[in-house]
């Protein structure tokens, strides 16, 4: 009762490449107030952000501090362990939450301890998945149509594929600048922990530390009919995330990948993304859970405003209907923070 | 939670310290109403028993007039009694000394008696027994003696004597 005479102050921290973007909504009666945006230097929380988040959130007692998990120990997997309600467990050491009862999202306790750590001075309420914003942006995509959905942030890459709500597939990488992919959760699993074992032995997928050199790739013999260095790197590159048998279709994405390699330059993240999607199709079409669907339609939500290239490289290339859907990462947490305040 | 991977930290409106505040504030109206109610039920008790003490006050001064009422027509009674007693004791020596003075051969037929005056009828053997028995010892008493005498059939006078003392008020009393 008495909460209603107060604004309510979400703020939405997202740490980028240079510092930490912030933006502050302040809500009365679900009119808003006020809304500001600051950027300030510096990887870790500076003084002056913690002083500045302190000033805003001293307005009200009402207040929510809201962030993305950007660490690379998170995913998604079919099914639901609980009743849809966060749950912690000590024993696999993450944090679930179910959505629709269908599919999971998840991440690292450890992770999620690191960044309350991190913005311990002025405190975090809320740490949102990538794949909670990926379903946010395509909310009205997703529960009605087959495709694969992806949200890109500098540094982060979340691909799923859904099937009318239902999760078919769902994989997250956090990278570097300097384009040391990081493998990260895992597709399908119920425990990331145990991802990796399970990757190993499911037939058809890929598993990057398995590759050593062009020699355990099938498809050295090909590089005598490759005739200039350029065309053995585009085949590295391409066999670097092939499989031990690949399929005619993941020849031909391996070629078309070949191909796109010599005019994309190889450390933009648009050829990194492309990579992803690339690598997810061909996890997924080896799959089970595949039953012979082709992904026809991409969505790309796009925090960054430069995935121009990466669409018209998928529909060239891959031959797939992409939607790029430009996204204000700072809004969309603070509007998931008002879904969770609202939903409390 | 729908989307967090963490819990939100409870949101207090009221501060700890604006709470321990709020908790004296309402401890003090809560005292200061109940010391009003108390007062106020006690000045409730205090008019009413001041009423009734009032109206039993009118009822005892009431009361009080009455007995002083009373007491004083008793007084006036007592005083009433004392002077008629004093009078009567005073009437009953002057017949008795009137009677005294009376010698045996004198026959006092009729006396009347006032404050100041003395009136006697009778009959006396003859006019110096009157004289030397009666009129000497009236003379003595009374400042005016007046006598007047009417002889009898058998010889005897019959007399009446009219004495006065000196004063304004007379009031005669009639003994037969």
């Amino acid at each position: 009762m008495l909460k209603r005479l107060f604004q309510k102050i979400f703020v939405s921290i997202v740490p980028v490449e240079e510092g930490h973007e912030i933006l502050t909504v302040a809500l009365k009666n679900k009119k808003v107030l006020y809304k500001e945006q600051r950027h300030f230097e510096g990887s870790e929380p500076s003084t002056a952000m913690n002083r500045y988040i302190q000033e805003v959130i001293d307005a009200s007692p009402i207040y929510y501090i809201s962030t993305i998990n950007i660490h690379a120990h998170q995913g998604a997997h079919i099914g639901c362990a609980n009743n849809g309600k966060t749950q912690h467990s000590d024993e696999t050491r993450v944090s679930e939450v179910c959505r629709n009862k269908t599919w999971t999202f998840y991440a690292s306790l450890d992770d999620l301890h690191s960044i309350t750590h991190d913005y311990s001075v002025v405190g975090i309420d809320f740490i949102f998945s990538p794949f909670s914003i990926l379903e946010h942006s395509f909310a009205d995509k997703i529960k009605d149509t087959f495709g694969l959905y992806a949200f890109s942030m500098p540094g982060i890459f979340a691909v799923a594929i859904f099937d009318r709500g239902t999760l078919e597939y769902a994989h997250y990488y956090a990278y570097q600048k300097s384009l040391v992919m990081e493998d990260s959760s895992e597709i399908l699993p119920s425990d990331f922990t145990s991802n990796m074992d399970e990757e190993e032995q499911r037939d058809g997928l890929i598993n990057l530390d398995d590759i050593e050199g062009l020699e355990d790739l099938d498809i050295i013999d090909d590089l005598d009919s490759l005739s200039d260095i350029d065309d053995l790197n585009e085949l590295e590159e391409v066999h670097e995330f092939s499989e031990d048998m690949p399929t005619n279709e993941e020849k031909r994405l391996s070629r078309e990948h070949s191909m796109i390699k010599g005019t994309m330059d190889d450390f933009t993240e648009d050829y990194q993304h492309f990579n992803y999607i690339q690598k997810a199709l061909q996890q997924f079409y080896s799959t089970e859970e595949c039953r012979d669907r082709f992904v026809e339609t991409v969505c790309i939500a796009d925090s960054q405003g430069n995935s121009e290239e990466l669409k018209r490289y998928l529909e060239e290339e891959l031959f797939l209907n992409v939607l790029v859907r430009k996204i204000d990462l700072l809004e969309t947490i603070n509007t998931l923070a008002i879904q969770e305040e609202e939903g409390r | 939670m729908k989307h967090s991977l963490i819990t939100p930290r409870s949101k207090k409106v009221i501060s700890g310290e604006l709470q321990l505040a709020v908790f004296f504030f309402i401890v003090s109206i809560a005292m200061i109403v109940g010391t009003y109610a108390f007062l106020s039920y006690k000045t409730y008790e205090f008019k009413s028993q001041h009423a009734s003490i009032g109206i039993r006050i009118e009822k005892l001064n009431e009361n009080t007039r009455s007995v002083e009422t009373n007491i004083k027509n008793v007084e006036i009674a007592v005083v009433t009694h004392e002077n008629i007693a004093t009078n009567n004791i005073v009437m009953r020596d002057s017949i008795r000394n009137l009677f005294d003075l009376v010698p045996d051969k004198i026959t006092l037929t009729r006396a009347e008696l006032g404050d100041n005056s003395l009136v006697l009828s009778g009959i006396t053997p003859s006019k110096e027994t009157y004289e030397f028995l009666l009129q000497a010892p009236l003379r003595s008493i009374f400042h005016r003696t007046y006598t007047s005498y009417y002889p009898d059939k058998n010889g005897w006078y019959r007399f009446t004597s009219t004495n006065y003392l000196d004063d304004d008020t007379t009031e005669v009393e009639v003994i037969e």
